[in-house]
């Protein structure tokens, strides 16, 4: 089965050598080309292709919105998001935005035809090259990153201590007490003690049986 | 006469008068009875009288109000004979409508109304209809004259208006220019605000002292402290001497330090901007507690202050503005531009491996595609630096980790950070500056010094902060392959006045440390 693409993308150039690339793959064909987002929707509103590549930056709006859309229209349509941004953030935003596939304009047009090949067998699943790397980055706590000090007194918070306790049992003033929590409160992007207890848990900086240090 | 210089209104409305009075001239020597002499004499005389400039708009309306009075008194008198004459009532309104506004022109047509009509009572001779018609006439024309002419006056003075702004902008903008330029400090709000606080302490003895401004995102930023060690205060706005003083307005003096309730004395002074609160100096000491006279002295020198650091912020924010938007627009040039040129030439470039009819040249176009690729990555790493910033809610310990995640992403290293960040930000355009020294650093290690590992270091304790960028690639090299960058980065840091050191890392690799301490420490 001859698998139909739809190329988006506002350069030219860019278009012209994806569609060489389709060409020589033989099992591929490129059914339409759009340099703009309106373009895109009119030709899909036309035909359904099994894969559709989108750039993120184009003139009329943001790819990662029109993949959001067109997932709500065709379920069954694999999109591969083709990008020149970097970054962890892009390519998560892919992934929540129901695309196949990402790749970024560095690969080889080889990897686009590939991941043009893998969207359309499985469009519900998703791609990229360091997805792995990217994955274990979001988990491991590069987020909010507390001082020693600091975990201490979230230990300390979520035994149920007060500012008075903690103070003494860590030999500080109440005032440098009050800085740590400050300090936790915007690290946890929290307004209150319960809150910050929350992120905390859910982030892994707390276990919950782990008693206070 | 250099003095009389007629304005283009007034210009309009002279031509007017005068083309009037021709036309009447004209018209009384058609009229059928000969004419006096005298009421066309008046009138010119009137007419000559009224042309000298006025200075304000009152002057104008009393002005054309006599003007219209004596002009109907003049045909009043003369009527019917000097029907031709008629047609001058109009001018005074005209003009006062045009050199003074809408209601000074109506005032000015009931004059003429109420003294032709009080002429005709004391000449005791009542007009014949022809007569009252004609009048009428007149007069009605004469209102209409003055409201187009008033309104007339509006349109361009809305005109001016926008002229007048644009110049005002402008020539405070180069005032702006001038002081940045000629002020010892510049308009660098740190170095305004340690000023501040030494002014402050030198009237007002004191063990330690901070100040305090409404900064990035609605959250007070320490700006400056003087004395001993960390002050880590947290101006409480809502209770407290901080929050007294900060609704108030005034000093609010309190038994017992900041930090320790039991001893010495502290106050707070606001700095305020007519009754925009703008931010806080604390002042604290182990000895008694100091007089209202003084505390009025120093609140003083905290309501001059507040002016100055303010402006210092607005300066630096539109510096910052302009740089970000700058940053963001270079960061669309390379994105749209050459970017998806040497991505397209990549495509190209696979096309012709894909298509090569032997090993030898395939290698090499693999090759050629490998080199195109990175200098594609290259691209792509220097769009998300141009677009990488410090932001109001996000400081430069999230933006930093930010960064380094996605440099990690696309290079391979395996990054290892500690930061550690007191709980005030420093100023945002510092953190910016900061920010860029880091991805400098960072950029060397990744580009040209092969590096495996990166260790970073972010202490901030505002005004002080560290920052540490440690790589195990393959040190400083030849001095020429990077020099720019490092060029770039001691100017970030000379700018902030930071001392930055560069040295090759036990083994291997390279250090790069930029401390910014407080001014008062320089060298320690």
């Amino acid at each position: 089965m001859t698998i139909s693409v739809l190329l988006v993308d506002d350069h030219e150039l860019i278009r012209q050598g994806l569609r060489r690339a389709f060409e020589r793959d033989g099992d591929c064909e490129v059914v339409g080309e759009a340099g703009t987002l309106a373009d895109a929707h009119r030709l899909l509103g036309l035909a359904t292709p099994h894969v559709v590549i989108l750039d993120v930056r184009l003139p009329d709006g943001n790819g990662l919105d029109a993949c959001r859309k067109i997932r709500a229209n065709n379920p069954e349509i694999g999109i591969v998001i083709l990008t020149m941004y970097a970054g962890d953030d892009q390519l998560f935003g892919a992934l929540d935005s129901g695309a196949s596939a990402f790749v970024p304009k560095n690969a080889p047009a080889e990897d686009v035809v590939a991941a043009a090949r893998q969207a359309a067998s499985t469009p519900r699943s998703f791609t990229a090259t360091d997805l792995a790397e990217a994955m274990q980055r979001r988990l491991s706590p590069t987020g909010p990153q507390l001082s020693p000090r600091e975990r201490e007194v979230l230990g300390l918070l979520a035994d149920g201590l007060g500012v008075a306790q903690i103070s003494r049992q860590l030999y500080i003033s109440e005032s440098t007490t009050k800085t740590h929590i400050s300090k936790l409160y915007e690290k946890l992007g929290a307004g209150n003690r319960a809150q910050a207890l929350m992120t905390a848990l859910k982030l892994g900086l707390l276990k919950r049986d782990e008693p206070g240090l | 006469m250099g003095r009389f210089r007629w304005s283009t209104s007034e210009t309009i409305v002279i031509t007017v008068r005068f083309g009037v009075l021709t036309l009447c001239g004209v018209l009384s020597l058609l009229a059928v009875p000969s004419q006096p002499i005298w009421a066309p004499v008046l009138l010119v005389l009137i007419a000559l009288g009224t042309s000298v400039p006025a200075k304000t708009t009152r002057i104008r309306w009393i002005r054309s109000i006599v003007e219209a009075a004596l002009v109907a008194a003049i045909i009043g008198v003369g009527i019917p004979a000097t029907d031709p004459l008629l047609p001058y009532v109009v001018v005074a309104p005209f003009a006062a409508g045009l050199l003074a506004g809408a209601l000074p022109s109506t005032t000015t047509v009931l004059t003429s109304l109420f003294v032709l009509s009080a002429t005709q009572v004391i000449n005791d001779q009542l007009p014949a209809r022809a007569e009252i018609g004609l009048i009428a006439e007149w007069i009605g024309l004469a209102l209409v004259a003055g409201l187009l002419s008033a309104w007339g006056r509006s349109v361009t003075t809305r005109d001016q208006q926008t002229k007048s702004t644009y110049a005002t902008a402008h020539h405070l903008l180069t005032e702006l220019r001038d002081v940045a330029r000629v002020l010892p400090t510049g308009l660098d709000e740190i170095s305004l605000a340690q000023e501040v606080l030494r002014a402050l302490l030198d009237e007002l003895p004191g063990d330690r002292a901070a100040l305090y401004t409404n900064g990035t995102g609605g959250v007070l930023t320490q700006l400056a402290h003087e004395g001993e060690g960390r002050i880590d205060w947290i101006p409480d706005l809502e209770a407290g001497c901080w929050g007294e003083a900060w609704t108030s307005g005034l000093p609010v003096q309190q038994f017992g330090m900041f930090d320790n309730p039991e001893h010495g004395h502290a106050v707070v002074f606001p700095l305020r901007l007519g009754d925009r609160p703008l931010g806080l100096i604390g002042v604290e000491r182990q000895a008694a507690g100091w007089s209202g006279a003084s505390l009025e002295t120093a609140q003083g020198l905290a309501n001059e202050a507040a002016l100055r650091i303010d402006t210092g912020q607005l300066f630096t924010e539109v510096r910052t503005m302009a740089t970000v938007e700058e940053r963001r627009r270079l960061a669309r040039e390379i994105h749209d531009g050459v970017a998806q040129e040497v991505a397209a030439l990549g495509y190209a470039v696979d096309e012709l491996a894909a298509n090569a009819s032997d090993d030898h040249s395939r290698t090499a176009l693999m090759g050629l595609r490998a080199e195109l690729s990175r200098i594609v990555n290259e691209l792509r790493l220097s769009i998300f630096d141009l677009r990488s910033d410090v932001q109001p809610t996000r400081g430069l310990g999230s933006a930093l980790s930010g960064y380094l995640r996605s440099v990690g992403t696309d290079s391979g290293l395996t990054v290892h950070l500690v930061l550690d960040e007191a709980a005030f930000r420093l100023p945002i355009d510092v953190e910016t500056e900061l920010l860029r020294i880091a991805q400098e650093a960072i950029t060397n290690a990744r580009k040209h010094a092969r590096a495996r590992n990166l260790w970073v270091t972010c202490r901030i304790d505002p005004p002080k902060a560290f920052l540490r960028i440690a790589d195990d690639g393959a040190g400083l090299g030849s001095p020429r392959a990077d020099s720019y960058g490092i060029d770039i980065m001691r100017e970030r840091s000379d700018r902030l006045g930071a001392n930055m050191s560069l040295r090759a890392r036990v083994g291997g690799g390279t250090v790069v440390e930029v401390s910014l301490s407080d001014s008062v420490v320089i060298g320690g």
